[in-house]
C-alpha cells in the first residue's frame, strides 16, 4: 500500500500532478496489485482543506488515479504517520510493516523539469518491495509544504 | 531572528552513533533556562522531531541526540538553530542562536541509558523522576559529605545493638522522620522562594558563608563528642548538636535533619537532573520528588532497623563501641575542614581565622562547663564566661557578612564573563557625577550567567554602529557588573523595582529621571534614542 498526503494548491504537489508524475506512478502501482491511497489531511478551516464534492472534482480534474481519496479533516492519519509536508510518501508491506518514509523523489524543488533527473524514491521501493528484497532507502528526506494541522491554540 | 552563537560548540558520536551537542556557554544559571530545543539545519544527520533532553549547567549545555535516518556519515559540522528560554526579572525571552558545532573525535559520549543521560531534564515523567530521586537518595549515603552524619548514626546504632527490637524500630523510624520533615521543610522553602522571586538553585545554603561557618562549629563539636572531650547533658540541649547527639527517639530525628542538612551540597551535581526536574515542576511535584530523594536517604538505616535478620548479624555491644566511636570523630574532624576550606572560597583567607578562632572559643567554652560540672560554686561566672566565648565564635558570622562573599566564587566559577571594554565601571558616585555635569549616561546593569544581557550586548550595545553613535553623542557608558554578589547594584536594581539584570537606564542631558529602555534590545531602538538627543542639542 502507498500513502500520499496532498494539498492541491500546495506548489511542490502541483509540480507532480502538472507533470502528471504522481498519476503516472498511481497507475502503476494499481497494475502491480498496489493499493495506493490519497489523503487530504489538511485540518477544517485550513489552507487545502477539502469536501467530499471536491475532492472528487480533483481526482477527475487532475485524472488521478489513487484506489480512494481520504478526508481527514482532523489529520488524524497524518499525525499517525507523523507527516509534516505534503507530498510526504509512506510504503506499507503486505505484512502491515512500514518500509518506506519521506520524499517521493530526490530533489526538492517545486520545479517540474527536475523530475526527469531526479531518483523516483517511491517507484524505486516499491519495486523492491514487490520483488521481497528490503528498501535500499528506506528513509529519505521528505520535502513539500507544511501539512496543515489544526490548531492546538490560539 | 536567531544571531550568530557567542559560544564554541562541538559535538561528540556515542558507540551507537547517537550525536550529543556540547554548547560551550559557560557561567549559566541553570535554573532560570527553560525549554532548550536544537534544530538541525540539514535533514538526515540527526533525528528531527525525536524529543530532546537538554542539561543545562554552569559548564554549558548538553543535548544529547538521536541519530537521523540518512544513510550518509557525520557532517565534519553540525550546524543549526539552538532556542531556549530564558527567564529574567521581568519574565521570559526566548532567543535563538546559530551553532555551527566541530566533530571532536576525542568526545565519546556515553550511552543514552547511563543515569546522568537518561535523568534528563523537564521531559522525565513524575514516575521516572521519582524513581532517580529515590536511587539518588540511596547513593547520596556514599557521598563523602553524608558519611560523618552516617558515622555518628554508626555509633548510635552500635550503641544501641543489643536493645530491644521495638526501640530499634523507634529509633529507624524517628531518623527517617527527621529526614523527610527536613527534605519537606526545605521543597516548602523552595516553593516559598520561587514563588516569591522566581528563581531558586539548589544548594543556595552553601552560598552564604555564615551557613558555612555554622556547619564548620557543628562538625567540630560534634566530633568533640564523639572524642570524649564532654558528654552532652541536658545543659546543652536546645542546640542542634545536643538533639542529635542525644539518645533516643529526638536524637534518632535530629540526626535525620542533620543529614540532610550536610547532604545538600552533594545533591547539587549529582542530582542536577532530578532536582532540575523538581525545581521546575508545580509544588505538589516538586515535594514528591524531594520527598522521594529523603526516603532514598533514609532507606538504608531504615532497613537495618526494621528487619530482625539484618540487626541479628549486629556485632555484640562491648568495649569495641567506644573506640570505633572515638574513631568516627576523625571523619568528623576532616569535614570540619572541608567546611572551612569551602569558607575561604567564599571569603578569602580572613574566614580561616575566624572559623579557627571560633573553634578554640567554642573549645574553651566545653573545657568551662566541663569544669564546673562538679562544684556548684562559681557555676554563675564559669557559665557566664562560657557563653559569652560562644557568643563570640558566633559574632564571627557578623564579620562575614560584610566580607567579599560571592555565589559565584563559591561554585567555583569563573570571577566574571563581563567584558568591560569600551565601558566605565558602574559606580553610583560616577553615574550621579556625570548626570550633574550634563552628560548623557547610559548604564548596561549585566551579568556572566544571563544571556539575555549577553546577546542585547552583542546585537545592540556593542555593534560598530552603535559604538560610533554613543561615541558622537558623548555618552558616558557605565557597565553594572552583577555576575557576583554586588549591594550597591542590587539597590539600585531594586529602586527600579527590579529584581534582577537585565536592566538598561538613559540619562539624557538634563533628564531628572532616567529612561528605563525595554529588557529586549536593537541596534535601531538605541540608534534614536541617541539620535533624540542629538537633534535637542540642536
Amino acid at each position: 500500500m502507498v500513502l500520499e498526503t496532498t494539498n492541491h494548491d500546495c506548489p511542490y504537489v502541483r509540480k507532480h500532478y502538472s507533470a502528471k508524475n504522481m498519476q503516472t506512478q498511481q497507475r502503476e502501482a494499481a497494475a502491480k496489485g498496489v493499493v495506493w491511497l490519497t489523503t487530504a489531511s489538511s485540518a477544517t478551516g485550513e489552507q487545502g482543506h477539502v469536501t467530499a464534492q471536491q475532492a472528487n472534482d480533483l481526482t477527475r480534474s487532475r485524472d488521478a488515479a489513487p484506489a480512494a481519496v481520504l478526508l481527514d479533516p482532523q489529520s488524524r492519519i497524518a499525525r499517525a504517520y507523523g507527516a509534516t509536508v505534503t507530498p510526504h510518501m509512506y510504503i506499507i508491506d503486505a505484512r502491515g510493516v512500514l518500509v518506506y518514509k519521506g520524499g517521493i523523489d530526490s530533489i526538492p524543488s517545486s520545479s517540474p523539469s527536475d523530475i526527469p533527473k531526479a531518483k523516483q524514491y517511491v517507484r524505486l521501493a516499491l519495486d523492491e518491495v514487490l520483488a521481497g528484497k528490503p528498501v535500499t532507502e528506506a528513509s529519505t528526506r521528505a520535502y513539500g509544504c507544511t501539512l496543515k494541522y489544526p490548531r492546538t491554540s490560539t | 531572528m536567531p544571531i550568530e552563537s557567542p559560544w564554541p560548540a562541538r559535538y561528540g558520536l556515542s558507540k551507537s552513533g547517537d550525536p550529543t551537542l556540547i554548547v560551550e556557554a559557560k557561567g549559566l544559571k541553570p535554573d532560570t533556562i527553560r525549554d532548550v530545543y536544537f534544530f538541525p539545519a540539514e535533514w538526515g544527520p540527526v533525528a528531527t522531531m525525536a524529543k530532546q533532553t537538554a542539561t543545562v549547567t554552569a559548564e554549558g549545555i548538553r543535548i544529547p541526540l538521536r541519530k537521523g535516518e540518512a544513510k550518509t556519515a557525520m557532517p565534519e559540522r553540525l550546524a543549526g538553530t539552538l532556542v531556549l528560554t530564558e527567564k529574567t526579572a521581568d519574565g521570559s525571552v526566548k532567543q535563538a542562536f546559530d551553532v555551527s558545532a566541530k566533530l571532536d573525535p576525542a568526545f565519546v559520549p556515553a550511552a543514552q541509558a547511563s543515569l546522568a543521560g537518561a535523568t534528563g531534564a523537564e521531559q522525565l515523567s513524575l514516575v521516572q523522576a521519582l524513581l532517580f530521586a529515590l536511587l539518588g537518595g540511596l547513593i547520596l549515603n556514599l557521598m563523602p559529605c553524608v558519611f560523618p552524619v552516617l558515622a555518628m548514626k554508626a555509633a548510635a546504632f552500635a550503641r544501641l545493638a543489643g536493645h530491644a527490637q521495638t526501640e530499634m524500630r523507634r529509633d529507624g523510624l524517628a531518623y527517617t522522620a527527621g529526614v523527610l520533615v527536613s527534605f519537606a521543610a526545605m521543597a516548602a522553602v523552595v516553593v516559598a522562594i520561587r514563588a516569591s522571586v522566581g528563581d531558586v538553585s539548589w544548594g543556595f545554603q552553601f552560598q552564604s558563608p555564615v551557613f558555612s561557618l555554622l556547619i564548620a562549629y557543628l562538625f567540630f563539636t560534634v566530633g568533640l563528642n564523639l572524642s570524649g572531650v564532654f558528654e552532652f547533658g541536658g545543659r546543652l540541649a536546645g542546640v542542634g548538636q545536643g538533639l542529635a547527639a542525644r539518645g533516643g527517639t529526638t536524637g534518632a530525628f535530629f540526626t535525620g535533619v542533620l543529614a540532610v542538612i550536610v547532604a545538600t551540597p552533594c545533591t547539587a551535581p549529582f542530582m542536577a537532573a532530578a532536582l532540575g526536574f523538581a525545581l521546575s515542576q508545580p509544588a505538589p511535584a516538586t515535594v514528591a520528588v524531594l520527598l522521594a530523594m529523603g526516603l532514598g536517604l533514609a532507606l538504608p538505616y531504615l532497613a537495618l532497623t526494621m528487619i530482625p535478620a539484618l540487626h541479628r548479624r549486629m556485632p555484640r555491644p562491648g568495649p569495641w563501641m567506644d573506640q570505633l566511636r572515638q574513631f568516627l570523630a576523625f571523619p568528623m574532624y576532616a569535614s570540619a575542614v572541608w567546611m572551612i576550606w569551602v569558607l575561604t572560597q567564599q571569603t578569602g583567607s580572613d574566614g580561616v581565622l575566624y572559623a579557627l578562632g571560633g573553634m578554640i572559643l567554642i573549645a574553651f567554652a566545653i573545657w568551662l562547663l566541663r569544669l564546673g560540672s562538679g562544684s556548684p560554686s562559681g557555676n554563675w561566672t564559669r557559665r557566664g564566661v562560657a557563653a559569652a566565648a560562644v557568643l563570640l565564635a558566633f559574632a564571627a558570622t557578623l564579620k562575614l557578612e560584610d566580607g567579599p562573599a560571592t555565589a559565584a566564587s563559591a561554585s567555583g566559577g569563573p570571577a566574571s564573563g563581563v567584558s568591560f571594554e569600551g565601558w566605565e565601571r558602574f559606580s553610583r558616585e560616577r553615574m550621579t557625577a556625570a548626570h550633574t555635569a550634563g552628560k548623557p549616561v547610559f548604564v548596561d546593569f549585566t551579568a556572566a550567567w544571563c544571556i539575555t544581557c549577553l546577546v542585547n550586548e552583542r546585537v545592540a550595545l556593542d555593534t560598530p554602529a552603535s559604538r560610533k553613535a554613543f561615541e558622537q553623542a558623548g555618552v558616558v557608558k557605565l557597565k553594572g557588573d552583577w555576575t557576583n554578589r554586588d549591594d550597591e547594584i542590587t539597590g539600585v536594581l531594586k529602586e527600579f523595582g527590579r529584581a534582577g539584570v537585565p536592566l538598561y537606564l538613559f540619562w539624557a542631558p538634563g533628564a531628572d529621571k532616567p529612561k528605563i529602555l525595554p529588557q529586549v534590545l536593537t541596534e535601531a531602538m538605541i540608534l534614536s534614542e541617541l539620535s533624540s538627543i542629538q537633534q535637542a542639542k540642536r
